[in-house]
Protein backbone atom coordinates (compact mmCIF):
# COMPACT_ATOMS: atom_id res chain seq x y z
CA UNK A 1 0.00 0.00 0.00
CA UNK A 2 3.07 2.08 0.83
CA UNK A 3 4.80 1.59 -2.45
CA UNK A 4 1.49 2.15 -4.46
CA UNK A 5 0.95 5.59 -2.29
CA UNK A 6 4.39 7.06 -3.29
CA UNK A 7 4.34 5.94 -7.00
CA UNK A 8 1.42 7.59 -7.28
CA UNK A 9 2.84 10.87 -6.16
CA UNK A 10 5.59 10.71 -8.71
CA UNK A 11 3.11 10.29 -11.43
CA UNK A 12 -0.08 11.42 -10.30
CA UNK A 13 -0.98 13.09 -14.04
CA UNK A 14 -1.64 9.38 -15.29
CA UNK A 15 -3.25 8.30 -12.39
CA UNK A 16 -6.80 7.84 -11.59
CA UNK A 17 -8.10 9.52 -8.57
CA UNK A 18 -10.93 8.57 -6.22
CA UNK A 19 -12.03 10.35 -3.50
CA UNK A 20 -14.84 10.80 -1.34
CA UNK A 21 -17.07 13.51 -1.33
CA UNK A 22 -20.57 14.61 0.78
CA UNK A 23 -22.49 12.45 -2.20
CA UNK A 24 -20.51 9.47 -2.12
CA UNK A 25 -17.32 8.43 -4.29
CA UNK A 26 -16.16 10.06 -7.16
CA UNK A 27 -13.51 8.24 -9.50
CA UNK A 28 -12.06 10.81 -12.01
CA UNK A 29 -10.42 9.57 -15.17
CA UNK A 30 -7.18 11.45 -16.08
CA UNK A 31 -6.72 12.33 -19.96
CA UNK A 32 -4.33 10.90 -22.14
CA UNK A 33 -3.90 7.40 -21.63
CA UNK A 34 -5.21 4.66 -23.31
CA UNK A 35 -9.01 3.55 -22.17
CA UNK A 36 -7.97 -0.04 -21.42
CA UNK A 37 -5.03 0.74 -19.72
CA UNK A 38 -7.32 2.97 -17.40
CA UNK A 39 -9.63 0.27 -16.60
CA UNK A 40 -7.17 -2.02 -15.35
CA UNK A 41 -5.42 0.50 -13.32
CA UNK A 42 -9.23 1.10 -12.05
CA UNK A 43 -9.45 -2.72 -10.92
CA UNK A 44 -6.76 -2.46 -9.13
CA UNK A 45 -7.16 -0.08 -6.98
CA UNK A 46 -11.16 -1.13 -6.13
CA UNK A 47 -9.57 -4.87 -5.32
CA UNK A 48 -7.56 -3.01 -2.76
CA UNK A 49 -10.30 -1.04 -1.52
CA UNK A 50 -13.31 -3.15 -1.78
CA UNK A 51 -14.73 -3.70 1.34
CA UNK A 52 -14.50 0.69 2.15
CA UNK A 53 -16.54 1.98 -0.97
CA UNK A 54 -19.05 -1.65 -0.78
CA UNK A 55 -22.81 0.29 -1.41
CA UNK A 56 -21.39 3.39 -2.02
CA UNK A 57 -23.48 6.32 -4.35
CA UNK A 58 -20.79 6.61 -7.36
CA UNK A 59 -20.36 9.48 -9.51
CA UNK A 60 -17.60 8.52 -12.59
CA UNK A 61 -16.19 11.83 -14.37
CA UNK A 62 -14.29 10.57 -17.74
CA UNK A 63 -12.79 14.25 -18.50
CA UNK A 64 -12.30 14.28 -22.15
CA UNK A 65 -12.33 10.38 -22.92
CA UNK A 66 -14.80 9.40 -25.47
CA UNK A 67 -16.72 6.06 -24.64
CA UNK A 68 -18.97 4.01 -27.00
CA UNK A 69 -22.07 2.03 -25.85
CA UNK A 70 -20.21 -1.15 -24.99
CA UNK A 71 -17.44 0.37 -23.19
CA UNK A 72 -19.96 2.66 -21.10
CA UNK A 73 -22.09 -0.54 -20.38
CA UNK A 74 -18.50 -2.37 -19.41
CA UNK A 75 -17.93 -0.11 -17.41
CA UNK A 76 -21.25 -0.19 -15.99
CA UNK A 77 -21.56 -3.36 -15.56
CA UNK A 78 -18.02 -3.75 -13.56
CA UNK A 79 -18.75 -1.13 -11.14
CA UNK A 80 -22.28 -2.47 -10.10
CA UNK A 81 -21.86 -6.16 -10.52
CA UNK A 82 -18.04 -6.52 -9.49
CA UNK A 83 -17.55 -3.78 -6.97
CA UNK A 84 -21.02 -3.15 -6.00
CA UNK A 85 -21.34 0.17 -6.06
CA UNK A 86 -24.26 2.28 -6.71
CA UNK A 87 -23.73 4.36 -9.93
CA UNK A 88 -25.31 7.52 -9.62
CA UNK A 89 -23.56 10.36 -12.38
CA UNK A 90 -21.69 9.83 -15.45
CA UNK A 91 -19.70 13.53 -16.13
CA UNK A 92 -17.97 13.55 -19.81
CA UNK A 93 -17.18 16.36 -21.86
CA UNK A 94 -18.43 14.18 -25.03
CA UNK A 95 -22.30 14.39 -25.81
CA UNK A 96 -22.17 11.02 -27.50
CA UNK A 97 -20.74 9.21 -24.73
CA UNK A 98 -23.54 11.39 -22.19
CA UNK A 99 -26.02 9.71 -24.74
CA UNK A 100 -25.24 6.58 -24.09
CA UNK A 101 -24.93 6.65 -20.25
CA UNK A 102 -28.26 8.67 -20.25
CA UNK A 103 -29.67 5.45 -21.75
CA UNK A 104 -27.92 3.10 -18.66
CA UNK A 105 -30.43 5.97 -16.61
CA UNK A 106 -27.47 7.66 -15.16
CA UNK A 107 -27.35 11.20 -14.15
CA UNK A 108 -25.26 13.14 -16.34
CA UNK A 109 -23.44 16.44 -16.66
CA UNK A 110 -20.23 17.92 -18.38
CA UNK A 111 -18.40 18.08 -15.42
CA UNK A 112 -18.35 16.81 -11.53
CA UNK A 113 -19.16 20.34 -9.07
CA UNK A 114 -16.71 19.05 -6.68
CA UNK A 115 -14.22 17.92 -9.92
CA UNK A 116 -10.95 19.56 -9.33
CA UNK A 117 -8.63 18.32 -12.38
CA UNK A 118 -5.79 20.11 -11.10
CA UNK A 119 -4.17 17.59 -8.73
CA UNK A 120 -4.89 19.14 -5.51
CA UNK A 121 -4.42 17.52 -2.19
CA UNK A 122 -7.54 16.37 -0.61
CA UNK A 123 -8.14 14.51 2.74
CA UNK A 124 -10.15 12.18 1.54
CA UNK A 125 -8.58 11.55 -1.46
CA UNK A 126 -7.08 7.88 -1.22
CA UNK A 127 -4.60 7.41 -3.43
CA UNK A 128 -2.36 10.09 -1.59
CA UNK A 129 -3.22 9.40 1.99
CA UNK A 130 -3.84 5.17 1.53
CA UNK A 131 -2.80 4.95 5.24
CA UNK A 132 -4.51 6.70 7.69
CA UNK A 133 -2.14 8.97 9.38
CA UNK A 134 -2.42 11.68 12.16
CA UNK A 135 -4.26 14.51 11.81
CA UNK A 136 -6.61 12.70 9.06
CA UNK A 137 -9.68 12.31 11.34
CA UNK A 138 -12.97 13.62 10.95
CA UNK A 139 -14.86 14.96 14.22
CA UNK A 140 -18.89 14.53 14.54
CA UNK A 141 -20.68 15.91 17.05
CA UNK A 142 -24.34 14.41 16.62
CA UNK A 143 -26.54 11.33 17.02
CA UNK A 144 -25.86 8.87 14.50
CA UNK A 145 -29.09 7.56 13.51
CA UNK A 146 -30.57 4.53 11.74
CA UNK A 147 -30.14 4.39 7.85
CA UNK A 148 -26.93 7.23 8.24
CA UNK A 149 -23.73 5.84 6.94
CA UNK A 150 -20.35 7.77 7.95
CA UNK A 151 -17.94 6.91 5.47
CA UNK A 152 -14.21 8.10 6.05
CA UNK A 153 -10.94 7.80 4.87
CA UNK A 154 -8.95 7.94 8.10
CA UNK A 155 -9.96 7.96 12.00
CA UNK A 156 -13.43 8.69 12.89
CA UNK A 157 -14.21 10.05 16.18
CA UNK A 158 -18.17 10.90 17.45
CA UNK A 159 -19.43 12.74 20.32
CA UNK A 160 -22.94 11.06 20.73
CA UNK A 161 -24.35 8.00 19.77
CA UNK A 162 -24.35 5.68 17.19
CA UNK A 163 -28.10 4.04 16.96
CA UNK A 164 -28.73 0.93 16.14
CA UNK A 165 -29.30 0.50 11.76
CA UNK A 166 -26.46 3.12 11.48
CA UNK A 167 -22.73 2.49 10.59
CA UNK A 168 -19.76 3.57 10.71
CA UNK A 169 -16.70 2.84 8.19
CA UNK A 170 -13.67 3.98 8.40
CA UNK A 171 -10.26 3.43 7.27
CA UNK A 172 -8.27 4.26 10.56
CA UNK A 173 -9.76 4.12 13.72
CA UNK A 174 -13.30 4.60 15.34
CA UNK A 175 -13.79 5.94 18.60
CA UNK A 176 -17.21 6.93 19.80
CA UNK A 177 -17.95 9.16 23.00
CA UNK A 178 -21.22 7.49 23.61
CA UNK A 179 -23.08 4.92 23.05
CA UNK A 180 -21.88 2.66 19.72
CA UNK A 181 -24.87 0.52 19.39
CA UNK A 182 -25.13 0.41 15.46
CA UNK A 183 -22.49 -1.57 12.72
CA UNK A 184 -19.08 -0.36 12.85
CA UNK A 185 -16.16 -1.31 10.68
CA UNK A 186 -13.05 0.05 11.18
CA UNK A 187 -9.60 -0.29 9.36
CA UNK A 188 -11.52 -1.08 6.27
CA UNK A 189 -9.16 -0.79 3.96
CA UNK A 190 -7.58 -3.42 5.64
CA UNK A 191 -5.36 -2.03 8.28
CA UNK A 192 -5.89 -5.25 11.09
CA UNK A 193 -4.16 -2.69 13.61
CA UNK A 194 -7.47 -0.53 14.05
CA UNK A 195 -9.05 0.09 16.70
CA UNK A 196 -12.79 0.59 17.41
CA UNK A 197 -13.32 2.37 20.98
CA UNK A 198 -16.64 3.57 22.31
CA UNK A 199 -17.48 4.41 26.25
CA UNK A 200 -20.15 1.90 25.98
CA UNK A 201 -20.02 -0.60 23.19
CA UNK A 202 -23.05 -2.25 22.71
CA UNK A 203 -22.44 -3.04 18.46
CA UNK A 204 -25.02 -5.04 16.61
CA UNK A 205 -21.25 -5.54 14.89
CA UNK A 206 -18.15 -4.89 14.74
CA UNK A 207 -15.76 -5.23 11.98
CA UNK A 208 -11.88 -4.47 11.78
CA UNK A 209 -10.33 -5.29 8.47
CA UNK A 210 -11.82 -8.26 6.91
CA UNK A 211 -12.91 -9.62 10.39
CA UNK A 212 -16.18 -9.68 11.18
CA UNK A 213 -17.65 -10.24 15.50
CA UNK A 214 -21.08 -10.58 16.60
CA UNK A 215 -21.83 -9.54 20.00
CA UNK A 216 -22.73 -13.13 20.81
CA UNK A 217 -19.21 -14.02 20.36
CA UNK A 218 -18.19 -11.05 22.28
CA UNK A 219 -19.27 -10.09 26.00
CA UNK A 220 -18.94 -6.22 26.39
CA UNK A 221 -19.50 -4.29 29.85
CA UNK A 222 -21.05 -0.75 30.82
CA UNK A 223 -17.32 0.75 30.82
CA UNK A 224 -15.52 2.13 28.14
CA UNK A 225 -14.58 -0.98 26.11
CA UNK A 226 -11.95 -1.28 23.36
CA UNK A 227 -11.96 -4.03 20.11
CA UNK A 228 -8.91 -4.61 17.74
CA UNK A 229 -7.73 -8.01 16.21
CA UNK A 230 -5.85 -10.39 18.67
CA UNK A 231 -4.92 -13.58 16.96
CA UNK A 232 -6.99 -13.29 13.70
CA UNK A 233 -10.27 -12.60 15.76
CA UNK A 234 -12.15 -9.50 17.32
CA UNK A 235 -10.94 -9.32 20.85
CA UNK A 236 -13.03 -6.90 23.45
CA UNK A 237 -10.80 -5.23 25.95
CA UNK A 238 -11.46 -2.47 28.94
CA UNK A 239 -10.18 0.44 28.61
CA UNK A 240 -8.90 0.84 31.75
CA UNK A 241 -6.92 -2.42 31.63
CA UNK A 242 -5.16 -1.39 28.56
CA UNK A 243 -2.34 -0.12 29.86
CA UNK B 1 -49.23 36.00 13.62
CA UNK B 2 -48.52 32.41 11.28
CA UNK B 3 -49.81 29.09 12.66
CA UNK B 4 -47.94 26.36 14.05
CA UNK B 5 -47.74 23.37 11.14
CA UNK B 6 -46.87 20.45 13.15
CA UNK B 7 -46.30 16.96 11.19
CA UNK B 8 -47.09 13.47 13.25
CA UNK B 9 -45.06 11.08 11.79
CA UNK B 10 -43.36 7.40 12.55
CA UNK B 11 -41.55 5.39 10.05
CA UNK B 12 -43.28 2.37 10.46
CA UNK B 13 -47.17 1.83 10.28
CA UNK B 14 -49.60 0.65 12.40
CA UNK B 15 -48.23 2.67 15.58
CA UNK B 16 -51.05 4.61 15.79
CA UNK B 17 -50.61 7.91 13.87
CA UNK B 18 -54.11 8.32 12.51
CA UNK B 19 -55.74 8.09 16.04
CA UNK B 20 -53.11 10.12 17.75
CA UNK B 21 -53.62 13.01 15.60
CA UNK B 22 -57.75 12.95 15.22
CA UNK B 23 -57.33 12.54 18.79
CA UNK B 24 -54.46 15.42 19.86
CA UNK B 25 -56.81 17.62 17.14
CA UNK B 26 -59.57 17.21 19.27
CA UNK B 27 -58.12 18.02 22.48
CA UNK B 28 -56.51 21.19 21.34
CA UNK B 29 -59.91 22.41 19.62
CA UNK B 30 -61.56 21.48 22.79
CA UNK B 31 -58.99 24.42 24.22
CA UNK B 32 -60.15 26.87 22.12
CA UNK B 33 -57.35 26.84 19.39
CA UNK B 34 -58.79 26.60 15.81
CA UNK B 35 -57.62 23.31 14.35
CA UNK B 36 -57.00 22.07 10.87
CA UNK B 37 -56.04 18.20 10.63
CA UNK B 38 -54.78 17.27 6.33
CA UNK B 39 -54.40 13.67 6.01
CA UNK B 40 -51.31 13.04 4.05
CA UNK B 41 -52.36 9.77 3.06
CA UNK B 42 -53.50 9.73 -0.32
CA UNK B 43 -54.84 6.47 -1.45
CA UNK B 44 -55.60 5.38 2.16
CA UNK B 45 -58.13 7.85 3.66
CA UNK B 46 -58.45 7.10 7.65
CA UNK B 47 -58.33 10.40 9.77
CA UNK B 48 -61.90 11.15 8.52
CA UNK B 49 -63.01 7.91 9.24
CA UNK B 50 -61.53 7.87 12.70
CA UNK B 51 -63.40 11.34 13.30
CA UNK B 52 -66.67 9.72 11.90
CA UNK B 53 -67.33 12.74 9.17
CA UNK B 54 -66.53 9.95 6.00
CA UNK B 55 -70.07 10.86 4.97
CA UNK B 56 -68.90 14.57 4.64
CA UNK B 57 -66.78 14.22 1.91
CA UNK B 58 -67.46 15.74 -1.18
CA UNK B 59 -63.84 17.01 -2.51
CA UNK B 60 -60.27 16.06 -1.03
CA UNK B 61 -56.76 17.42 -1.08
CA UNK B 62 -56.23 16.26 -4.53
CA UNK B 63 -59.18 17.69 -6.06
CA UNK B 64 -57.51 21.08 -4.65
CA UNK B 65 -54.56 20.83 -6.29
CA UNK B 66 -55.48 20.23 -9.31
CA UNK B 67 -57.63 22.97 -9.45
CA UNK B 68 -61.28 21.24 -9.28
CA UNK B 69 -62.43 22.90 -5.98
CA UNK B 70 -61.01 25.96 -4.00
CA UNK B 71 -59.23 25.19 -1.10
CA UNK B 72 -62.55 26.06 1.40
CA UNK B 73 -64.76 23.74 -0.44
CA UNK B 74 -62.36 20.79 0.48
CA UNK B 75 -62.27 21.66 4.15
CA UNK B 76 -64.86 20.02 6.61
CA UNK B 77 -65.92 21.14 9.94
CA UNK B 78 -66.18 18.28 12.62
CA UNK B 79 -69.77 18.03 13.58
CA UNK B 80 -69.19 18.37 17.39
CA UNK B 81 -66.38 20.77 17.52
CA UNK B 82 -66.41 23.64 14.72
CA UNK B 83 -63.72 24.77 16.32
CA UNK B 84 -61.90 21.19 14.29
CA UNK B 85 -61.78 20.95 10.53
CA UNK B 86 -59.96 18.63 8.62
CA UNK B 87 -58.60 18.04 4.52
CA UNK B 88 -59.44 14.98 3.78
CA UNK B 89 -56.98 12.71 1.38
CA UNK B 90 -58.41 11.22 -1.64
CA UNK B 91 -59.15 7.48 -1.63
CA UNK B 92 -58.41 6.86 -5.44
CA UNK B 93 -55.08 7.78 -6.06
CA UNK B 94 -51.38 7.84 -4.87
CA UNK B 95 -48.91 9.70 -3.08
CA UNK B 96 -47.38 11.23 -6.58
CA UNK B 97 -50.72 13.43 -6.93
CA UNK B 98 -49.34 16.19 -5.08
CA UNK B 99 -45.99 17.68 -4.36
CA UNK B 100 -44.00 19.48 -1.55
CA UNK B 101 -44.52 22.87 -3.15
CA UNK B 102 -48.85 22.48 -3.32
CA UNK B 103 -48.57 20.99 0.18
CA UNK B 104 -46.66 24.26 1.42
CA UNK B 105 -49.12 26.22 -0.54
CA UNK B 106 -52.15 24.64 0.99
CA UNK B 107 -50.72 24.99 4.33
CA UNK B 108 -50.47 28.63 3.41
CA UNK B 109 -53.37 29.70 2.76
CA UNK B 110 -55.03 27.86 5.86
CA UNK B 111 -53.16 29.47 7.97
CA UNK B 112 -55.45 32.46 7.55
CA UNK B 113 -58.39 30.38 9.45
CA UNK B 114 -56.57 28.08 11.68
CA UNK B 115 -53.80 28.63 14.68
CA UNK B 116 -52.65 25.10 14.41
CA UNK B 117 -52.02 22.73 11.40
CA UNK B 118 -51.53 19.32 11.92
CA UNK B 119 -50.28 16.89 9.50
CA UNK B 120 -51.08 12.93 9.68
CA UNK B 121 -48.22 11.88 7.50
CA UNK B 122 -48.10 8.27 5.88
CA UNK B 123 -45.92 5.51 6.96
CA UNK B 124 -42.83 5.37 4.86
CA UNK B 125 -40.28 7.63 4.18
CA UNK B 126 -41.28 8.10 0.62
CA UNK B 127 -42.72 10.82 -1.42
CA UNK B 128 -45.39 11.08 0.78
CA UNK B 129 -43.31 11.29 3.60
CA UNK B 130 -41.78 14.05 1.91
CA UNK B 131 -44.79 15.97 0.89
CA UNK B 132 -45.68 15.89 4.81
CA UNK B 133 -43.06 17.48 6.07
CA UNK B 134 -42.96 19.89 3.36
CA UNK B 135 -44.47 22.59 5.24
CA UNK B 136 -43.85 21.55 8.83
CA UNK B 137 -41.98 23.18 11.31
CA UNK B 138 -42.85 21.05 14.38
CA UNK B 139 -42.58 17.06 14.70
CA UNK B 140 -43.84 14.60 16.36
CA UNK B 141 -42.38 11.04 16.61
CA UNK B 142 -45.51 8.68 17.39
CA UNK B 143 -43.86 4.81 18.51
CA UNK B 144 -44.31 1.74 20.36
CA UNK B 145 -42.27 0.27 22.62
CA UNK B 146 -41.29 -2.56 20.55
CA UNK B 147 -37.45 -2.59 18.93
CA UNK B 148 -38.68 -2.64 14.93
CA UNK B 149 -40.50 1.17 15.61
CA UNK B 150 -37.98 2.36 17.47
CA UNK B 151 -35.61 1.62 14.68
CA UNK B 152 -38.03 3.25 11.84
CA UNK B 153 -38.65 6.15 14.28
CA UNK B 154 -34.88 6.91 14.76
CA UNK B 155 -34.45 6.57 10.67
CA UNK B 156 -37.30 9.36 10.69
CA UNK B 157 -35.80 11.95 13.31
CA UNK B 158 -32.54 11.31 10.96
CA UNK B 159 -34.69 12.13 7.63
CA UNK B 160 -36.43 14.92 9.54
CA UNK B 161 -33.07 16.60 10.26
CA UNK B 162 -31.74 16.37 6.64
CA UNK B 163 -34.84 17.35 5.20
CA UNK B 164 -33.45 21.29 4.33
CA UNK B 165 -35.90 23.54 6.23
CA UNK B 166 -35.97 24.53 9.88
CA UNK B 167 -37.87 22.72 11.90
CA UNK B 168 -37.49 22.48 15.97
CA UNK B 169 -36.45 19.28 17.20
CA UNK B 170 -38.69 16.52 17.31
CA UNK B 171 -41.36 15.67 20.18
CA UNK B 172 -41.67 11.79 21.12
CA UNK B 173 -45.34 10.31 21.93
CA UNK B 174 -44.88 6.89 23.19
CA UNK B 175 -47.76 4.92 22.50
CA UNK B 176 -49.72 1.71 23.73
CA UNK B 177 -47.23 0.96 26.52
CA UNK B 178 -48.93 -1.29 28.61
CA UNK B 179 -47.60 -0.99 32.71
CA UNK B 180 -47.94 -4.55 33.55
CA UNK B 181 -45.86 -5.95 31.06
CA UNK B 182 -43.10 -2.94 31.60
CA UNK B 183 -43.53 -4.18 35.14
CA UNK B 184 -42.65 -7.69 34.76
CA UNK B 185 -39.69 -6.53 32.51
CA UNK B 186 -41.65 -8.54 29.51
CA UNK B 187 -41.49 -4.67 27.57
CA UNK B 188 -39.24 -1.95 27.01
CA UNK B 189 -40.07 1.36 28.96
CA UNK B 190 -40.22 4.41 28.25
CA UNK B 191 -37.18 4.82 29.91
CA UNK B 192 -35.59 2.96 27.46
CA UNK B 193 -37.07 4.36 24.33
CA UNK B 194 -35.87 7.35 25.02
CA UNK B 195 -32.26 6.18 25.34
CA UNK B 196 -31.67 5.43 22.08
CA UNK B 197 -33.98 8.41 20.29
CA UNK B 198 -32.86 10.93 22.59
CA UNK B 199 -35.28 13.69 21.95
CA UNK B 200 -37.96 15.69 23.84
CA UNK B 201 -40.77 13.24 25.51
CA UNK B 202 -44.10 14.90 24.86
CA UNK B 203 -46.30 12.09 26.46
CA UNK B 204 -47.25 8.19 27.03
CA UNK B 205 -50.58 6.99 25.90
CA UNK B 206 -51.28 3.34 27.67
CA UNK B 207 -53.20 0.57 25.74
CA UNK B 208 -56.39 0.97 26.16
CA UNK B 209 -59.22 -0.67 24.53
CA UNK B 210 -61.21 2.75 25.14
CA UNK B 211 -59.51 3.61 21.96
CA UNK B 212 -60.23 0.87 19.62
CA UNK B 213 -64.17 1.07 20.53
CA UNK B 214 -63.68 4.90 20.19
CA UNK B 215 -62.17 4.86 17.25
CA UNK B 216 -64.82 2.51 15.49
CA UNK B 217 -67.33 4.68 16.24
CA UNK B 218 -65.92 7.68 14.86
CA UNK B 219 -65.45 9.42 18.96
CA UNK B 220 -61.77 10.59 19.50
CA UNK B 221 -61.31 9.24 23.07
CA UNK B 222 -59.94 12.47 24.57
CA UNK B 223 -63.35 13.14 24.24
CA UNK B 224 -64.35 10.03 26.52
CA UNK B 225 -63.98 11.00 30.56
CA UNK B 226 -63.24 7.82 31.57
CA UNK B 227 -60.59 6.68 29.24
CA UNK B 228 -57.16 6.80 30.22
CA UNK B 229 -55.61 6.71 26.88
CA UNK B 230 -57.99 9.66 26.24
CA UNK B 231 -56.19 11.48 29.38
CA UNK B 232 -53.11 10.59 28.30
CA UNK B 233 -53.89 12.33 25.17
CA UNK B 234 -55.69 15.49 26.70
CA UNK B 235 -52.70 16.40 28.61
CA UNK B 236 -50.43 15.76 25.46
CA UNK B 237 -52.43 18.68 24.19
CA UNK B 238 -51.97 21.16 26.79
CA UNK B 239 -47.95 20.03 26.78
CA UNK B 240 -48.17 21.15 23.10
CA UNK B 241 -49.97 24.76 24.28
CA UNK B 242 -46.72 24.93 26.67
CA UNK B 243 -48.42 24.15 29.74
CA UNK B 244 -46.29 21.80 32.20
CA UNK B 245 -48.67 19.00 32.96
CA UNK B 246 -47.34 16.13 34.64
CA UNK B 247 -47.06 13.06 32.92
CA UNK B 248 -49.38 10.53 34.32
CA UNK B 249 -48.66 7.34 36.50
CA UNK B 250 -48.99 4.31 34.87
CA UNK B 251 -48.04 1.90 37.25
CA UNK B 252 -50.53 -0.74 37.68
CA UNK B 253 -51.60 -0.52 40.83
CA UNK B 254 -53.01 3.20 39.85
CA UNK B 255 -54.30 2.55 36.36
CA UNK B 256 -57.64 1.22 38.47
CA UNK B 257 -58.34 4.77 40.11
CA UNK B 258 -56.91 6.28 37.06
CA UNK B 259 -55.78 9.69 36.99
CA UNK B 260 -56.12 10.53 40.15
CA UNK B 261 -52.98 10.55 41.30
CA UNK B 262 -50.02 12.06 39.16
CA UNK B 263 -46.35 11.46 39.55
CA UNK B 264 -43.95 12.26 37.38
CA UNK B 265 -41.79 9.23 37.57
CA UNK B 266 -42.02 5.96 35.29
CA UNK B 267 -40.61 2.87 36.25
CA UNK B 268 -37.11 2.70 34.81
CA UNK B 269 -36.91 6.57 34.47
CA UNK B 270 -34.12 8.44 35.98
Amino acid sequence: MNNAAQESEQENASKIIMKGTKDGLLIMFPDGSSWNDLLKQLNDMLDKDKSFWIGASTSVDLGNHQLDETQINRLHEMLIKRYHLLLDALYCRDENTRNFAEKKNLKVGKIHPNSTRASSPDITDIVQNSNAVAGNAIYLKQTIRSGQIVRFDGNVIIFGDTNPGSEIIASGDIIVVGSLRGIAHAGAKGDEKSHIVATNLKPIQLRIASCIGMPDDVQTSNSPEYACITDGKIYIGSVKNKR
Amino acid sequence: MSSRVIVVTSGKGGVGKTTTTANIGMALANLGEKVILIDADIGLRNLDIVLGLENRIVYDIVDVVEGRCKLKQAVIKDKRQPNLAILPAAQTRDKSAINPDQMREICKELEEDFTIIIIDCPAGIEQGFKNAIAAATESIIVTNPEVSSIRDADRVIGLLGASGHEMLPPQLIVNRIRPEMVKQNEMLNVGDVEEILGIKLLGVVPDDETIITSTNKGMPAVNLENSVAGQALRNIARRIRGEDVPFLDLTPENNQGIFKIFKKLFAGRK
